[in-house]
């Protein structure tokens, strides 16, 4: 076995490969984190696409939607259906988990790639694959799944419960390969973090992006497995005539709920974890000061973690589980906002008595804080049995989990991309659109969805494709709301378009990003960006951790991780 | 190929290797999946007693020969490992190809299985035990199949010398077939 | 088989093959007991047992260092936690389930 000399650093490399292995079957993490990134925005704008027509049709029902056409009642439940899959798994994941992971993970700790560089390849064309299938799926005939983002049986196990046949099946076919992507990625992620490390630095050096990259990993890992059982259990009930939901067969339909839950409420946490981690990296480089409490961070997270596997039932408090799980399952739900909460307090400590610049990544950051503390303290009515029985499946619930997702989700995520855009293009963003961005998209994200708070606790529910077909919505006062939540939603989206303008503007005419344009401390802006194929030149030495700002008696206010003493 | 995993990784945090590290992580995302669907028909056959009677026409002595066959492969692959550490390429790669037989024995009794209970008319939807069991079984048996697959491409690159850490790695996997086994056995066959 | 090899990481393969044979043989006897719940006992420990000698010396579970325990015993508590959670309503509250 010969050791042949490490020759990543060799910029030549990159250039020696062919444009098929430079640009679409890359093993650099750092393509496949932009393959993954581009196809997740992308995604975002056919769901985006689909949250118009569901306000365009509740603000005027029956309506021709511009741009759509009529919504009937089975269209609007499979425009709902993807909506929520598309947003949460094909949006939400690849850009915060697959994107940033891929990105940060090996540049942040030190390393030349993944551990694994084919199986992450491998990865990306799995999803890519999974995505077509998904898209396909609005195409065949009896059009897209039509049981909710959540698919219970008996809505999913039927053809004759939803309507929808093909749909279904092709529907559980793209999560289920979407889910194997997932998993080599983030098998790929604890792996490299736990043994790829640069010399010298210890677990407790590694910058809480790594950290919560990885715990988000992990989180996935356990919790997707009972469901992907569960998942093939569904998919003979719907080919191979078994019975295993149908209560008339000795089945239980409520079986599935639990195996969907067991994995749905840790996903939020797989959503979550990596923009808090994106929020963590951001605040002390805007403010000039360590984040407060970091190992407290990190307990708060593994804690959060644990506590996640142990707290799915309080999605079911109307589903007609055994009543005595309501209490256990209410008091783990109240628990895990104590270290969330933590890591909040933590944040906004790191605030405290700083040098602050609201440039427009920090400007996404704090709007990330402010945003997720109205979103997680309204999920302390959804978590208690006697509040949720009220308001379970109303807009306060759809209000409340947009209020958690969007900041986790967009707010984070462009925090994240405003912040590492120089590092992964080269070139410099335009500061004046990237506030025009914040703001459009802080005020009218408020706008569309706190109304939606007041019409939940009106009685809207969620999955109706007209309100007017109830007497209580009938009123001129929830005509109104309707009318401000879909003004806010046209908002939101028209927002979206400084970003847009802003990464076309930048790409090609931005002002070249030097290495370290933030001075900031961690390992990725130590090397040039964009990074070259192989990312160190030589692999760089730890001397410290990753919050070193401001430290007395230096004449620069950063010590990067590496740099001599 | 070689060249690749050399040069990206110059520097390992743990003394494990990182192949092997991955192997860890992979098997324990394979343990939700088995052990979710095990889970599941645990709490099903508690419920349903009555699934005893359905159970007794399992045919012990064919699970029983299987788990044999299983022990032993586990114990060739295993040896394999041995004697690539020690070197002997050659050895290695032949009882490797024991290890293949074992699981073509395994899938060979399988069939033979699920012919004879199909004749006798215990289809997957006569009754949800009889789903559970083609449902656990089938999926174990695609793991073997996929493990065969593995070992005969690392049996390959043994052949001419390459990659023999790699022996190690697929050994693993195989024996969590094994023990994936070890519990299907008792749970479909023995609780009549 | 040496001392060497045990050192090196290889305990004595065949032995533990053995002892896995003897109580396969085992647990085939007990299944014709006509006492259900000591053979149901019986039987899950010893597939326990057989379990972990094929986890500990032959996949090395006992050589590794601790975190990769870790990692295996993480995946049985998550199963731990979602069998509690799922007993009331699977096995207790199905009575009320509609049909036979």
């Amino acid at each position: 076995m010969t050791h042949p000399v490490p020759a990543s650093h060799d910029a030549s490399l990159a250039h020696a490969q062919s444009f098929w292995r430079t640009w679409v079957f890359s093993t650099d993490h750092k393509t496949i984190a932009k393959q993954y990134m581009f196809t997740g925005l992308a995604l975002a704008l056919v769901g985006g696409f689909l949250a118009y027509v569901i306000r365009m049709q509740l603000a005027s029902p029956g309506r021709p939607v511009p741009g759509y056409g009529a919504v009937g009642p089975g269209q609007y439940n499979a425009v709902v259906t993807l909506h929520g899959t598309i947003m949460i798994f094909w949006v939400a994941m690849p850009i915060l988990l697959a994107g940033l992971g891929n990105f940060l993970i090996p540049l942040m700790i030190g390393a030349r790639d993944m551990a694994f560089p084919r199986l992450n390849m491998l990865s990306y064309w799995i999803f890519f694959i999974s995505t077509v299938i998904l898209l396909v799926s609005f195409f065949v005939p009896g059009g897209a799944a039509a049981g909710g983002w959540t698919t219970y049986p008996p809505l999913s196990d039927r053809a004759i419960n939803s309507g929808v046949d093909l749909g279904v099946t092709l529907w559980i076919l793209a999560v289920a390969l979407e889910f194997a992507a997932f998993l080599m990625g983030g098998i790929n992620f604890i792996v490299t973090a736990i043994n790829n490390r640069a010399p010298g630095m210890r677990l407790f050096d590694m910058p809480l992006m790594v950290w919560m990259e990885v715990a988000a990993s992990i989180i996935f890992l356990f919790s997707v497995g009972p469901l992907i059982a569960g998942a093939v259990l569904l998919l003979l009930d719907r080919t191979a005539n078994t019975g295993f939901y149908d209560p008339a067969r000795g089945g239980d339909p409520l079986l599935f709920q639990h195996l969907f839950w067991f994995f749905g409420h840790p996903e939020v946490y797989v959503i979550l974890l990596p923009g808090f981690g994106a929020v963590a990296e951001i605040l002390p480089v805007f403010a000039r000061k360590p984040v407060f409490g970091y190992r407290m961070i990190v307990y708060s997270t593994i804690v959060t973690g644990v506590l996640s596997f142990i707290v799915w039932a309080h999605h079911q408090f109307v589903a007609g589980i055994d009543p005595r799980l309501a209490t256990p399952f209410s008091i783990t739900t109240i628990l895990i906002s104590v270290p969330i909460g933590i890591t909040l307090f933590a944040f906004i400590a790191t605030l405290w008595r700083g040098s602050i610049t609201l440039q427009t990544p920090m400007l996404f950051a704090l709007g990330m804080i402010a945003v997720f503390l109205l979103g997680g303290v309204t999920g302390i009515h959804n978590g208690v049995p006697a509040t949720d029985i009220y308001i379970h499946d109303t807009y306060f619930v759809v209000a409340h989990f947009h209020y958690a997702l969007i900041p986790s989700v967009f707010f984070a995520f462009f925090a994240a991309f405003y912040y590492w855009f120089p590092k992964m293009f080269g070139r410099r963003t335009n500061e004046w659109l990237g506030q025009l961005h914040f703001w459009g998209t802080f005020v009218f994200m408020n706008v569309t969805f706190f109304s939606m708070f007041l019409l939940g606790l009106m009685g809207h529910h969620r999955r109706i494709s007209n309100p007017h077909f109830f007497e209580a919505l009938r009123t001129p006062e929830a005509d109104r709301l309707q009318w401000i939540a879909t003004i806010g939603a046209l908002g939101l989206l028209a927002a979206q378009i400084a970003l847009i303008a802003n990464l076309i503007l930048s790409l090609t005419r931005g002002v070249r990003a030097e290495r370290n344009p933030w001075r900031a401390n961690t390992l990725e802006w130590t090397v040039e960006s964009p990074p070259p194929h192989g990312n160190f030149a030589t692999l760089p030495l730890v001397r410290r951790g990753p919050y070193e700002y401001s430290a007395p008696g230096r004449s620069e206010d950063y010590l990067p991780q590496d740099a001599p003493a | 190929m070689q060249y690749a995993r050399a040069a990206h990784i110059e520097h390992e945090s743990t003394e494990v290797p990182t192949g092997r590290l991955g192997m860890w992580w992979f098997l324990a995302s394979e343990i939700v999946i088995f052990g979710g669907l095990i889970t599941i028909y645990v709490l099903f056959r508690w419920r349903h007693p009555e699934w005893g009677a359905e159970s007794s026409h399992t045919i012990n002595a064919a699970g029983g020969f299987n788990t044999l066959v299983l022990l032993t492969s586990s114990l060739t692959v295993v040896l394999a490992h041995k004697a690539v550490s020690e070197g002997k390429l050659g050895e290695a790669a032949r009882l490797l190809g024991f290890t293949l037989l074992g699981g073509a024995v395994f899938l060979c009794v399988k069939v033979f299985e699920y012919t004879h209970e199909i004749r006798e008319g215990f289809l997957p939807a006569r009754s949800l035990f009889w789903s559970f069991y083609y449902t656990m079984t089938g999926l174990h048996a695609l793991h073997v199949l996929g493990g065969m697959v593995a070992i005969a491409c690392v049996l390959v690159a043994v052949r001419r010398g390459k990659i023999p850490h790699r022996v190690e790695y697929v050994g693993i996997y195989w024996h969590f077939v094994d023990v994936v086994w070890i519990f299907l056995f008792p749970l479909l066959y023995l609780t009549s | 088989m040496v001392a060497s090899d045990v050192e090196a990481g290889h305990p004595n393969y065949v032995a533990i093959w053995g002892i896995l044979v003897a109580a396969l043989i085992v647990s085939l006897l007990m299944a014709g007991m006509k006492l259900p719940v000591v053979t149901l006992v019986l039987i899950f420990s010893v597939a326990i047992v057989k379990a972990w000698l094929v986890a500990a010396y032959f996949m090395h579970l006992k050589y590794e260092p601790f975190f990769v325990l870790l990692v295996v015993f993480a995946g049985l508590a998550c199963l731990y936690f979602l069998f509690v959670g799922l007993v009331p309503d699977v096995v207790f509250h199905a009575a009320s389930a509609v049909g036979p």
